[in-house]
């Protein structure tokens, strides 16, 4: 250390001493006799933004301290979380598959209610066609389950959906009703207007219905129905439904384009007729 | 002043009066500004700490509420010095333990002050649970970080000599 210019002494220490206590007793009685306050209230303004300051940013240290100390805490409760959530996930995922489910073989028990002549076997929905160039659906059902080729397949409302075209030992494919190799008979609900409908959806299409007599009634909303004719559908069951009617002067038949009332790519379950004519 | 001495004590005061009540969820806390004050009085002499502790006690003072009227801490800051002073007089001036003894006497010291001063505004005091649940503890701190403060002051006593000092 180096040396004072001046040494201390004793002295010089005790007057120092004695007079910062002095001086200390004075600031008391004056701040008690409230004689500080404009001293007091200027060291205020500059000290509590400075205290404020250190205040906020021991705050945002002290939470990210905090943070730190409870990182591994918070990776193991992250985890547990995300197990929870992801179970809990999948268990929804679950439950909304078995309610679609229920709903579908609700409807289809349904059907079979309505119609008690008709044995049909529940079938699911595994797949389409992987090229796309044909409208089918392939189902868990085949030969061991007493589905055979040519079979009637409805949905779960019972809406004819198409016919079995080829049956495997576990599984089968179904042609559906808007395919081009598709025709069946059917006729309208109301009026009993005859035709053959076909399928449309390689030509850009849905459904058509040919061969309708010149002189009959046949109008957009009329519902479709299998006629039973051919030997192959059972009667009844809802093919699909009018919206455009054609008929040129020269041709003696009219046709009518229709749609399916079912989508028949969203279906999950099917209803193989199991007791029809085309089995 | 020196400017290292008032940046210090400036620094010691703001972590006493606010980082700390913020950080340390317990009463027990270690006194920062007394540290410091009885360091430089080990380290350089009772002139240096008396008038470190005027300005420290003036400094917590103003940062303080108005709890305590301005003044009081550095009045008992300035008799921590005087009592830190006393420990250089002794036979065990230059043992390593004497500033452990003397921050643990003068932090005791300052708080009983405190608790007497605030008994004497009228205000009530559990002398004996402060002394359990703070005096002690915050003396057995500062205690433990006094080799740090005692190295530190000197070292810094000798890099900077006299500048280090609190000039009148």
């Amino acid at each position: 250390m180096k040396s004072k210019e001046r040494p201390l002494t004793w002295t010089r220490t005790l007057y120092l001493f004695v007079a910062l206590v002095l001086v200390s007793l004075a600031l008391i009685l004056l701040s008690q006799g409230r004689q500080l306050l404009p001293v007091e209230s200027a060291a205020s303004q500059v000290l509590t933004p400075i205290q404020q300051a250190a205040h906020d940013v021991t705050s945002t240290v002290g939470g990210w301290i905090d943070t730190l100390h409870r990182m591994n805490d918070l990776e193991d409760e992250n985890k547990k979380l995300r197990a929870a959530l992801d179970s809990v996930t999948a268990e929804n995922a679950q439950f909304q598959e078995l309610k679609r489910e229920n709903t579908n073989l609700r409807a289809l028990l349904k059907f079979q209610a309505e119609r008690p002549d008709i044995n049909g076997v529940l079938a699911n929905v595994i797949g389409g066609d992987p090229s796309s160039t044909m409208e089918i659906l392939t189902i868990d059902k085949g030969i061991q389950d007493g589905v055979t080729a040519g079979m009637a397949v409805v949905s779960s409302g019972g809406i004819l959906v198409g016919q079995i075209k080829d049956a495997k030992v576990s599984r089968s494919t179904v042609l559906l009703i808007t395919d081009v190799s598709s025709s069946l008979a059917v006729a309208t609900q109301n009026t009993l207007v005859p035709g053959t409908l076909e399928g449309r959806w390689q030509k850009q299409g849905r459904l058509l219905m040919r061969h309708i007599p010149r002189d009959k009634k046949i109008v957009s909303g009329d519902i479709l129905l299998t006629s039973g004719v051919g030997g192959v559908f059972p009667r009844g069951l809802i093919a699909g439904e009018v919206y455009n009617v054609r008929q040129s002067d020269v041709d003696t038949e009219k046709e009518a384009e229709a749609y399916p009332l079912v989508e028949l790519h969203s279906l999950e379950n099917v209803l193989v007729i199991t007791n029809g004519p085309g089995k | 002043m020196s400017y290292i001495g008032a940046i210090l004590l400036f620094i010691a005061s703001i972590v006493q009066s606010v980082v700390l009540p913020q950080t340390v969820p317990v009463a027990a806390r270690p006194q920062l500004v007394v540290l410091l004050v009885i360091a430089v009085c080990l380290v350089e002499s009772l002139h240096d700490a008396a008038i470190w502790g005027f300005m420290g006690g003036l400094m917590l003072d103003l940062m303080n509420g108005p709890l305590f009227p301005v003044g009081s801490n550095a009045l008992i800051m300035v008799l921590v010095a005087l009592l830190a002073s006393m420990g250089r007089a002794s036979p065990f001036h230059n043992r390593l333990i004497l500033p452990l003894i003397v921050a643990f006497a003068g932090t005791l010291f300052y708080i009983m002050m405190n608790m007497a001063l605030s008994f004497a505004l009228g205000n009530q005091v559990a002398f004996l649970d402060n002394m359990l649940r703070v005096a002690l503890p915050s003396a057995i701190l500062n205690a433990i970080l006094m080799p740090v403060a005692y190295s530190g002051i000197l070292w810094l006593s000798l890099r900077v000599g006299r500048r280090v000092q609190v000039e009148w």
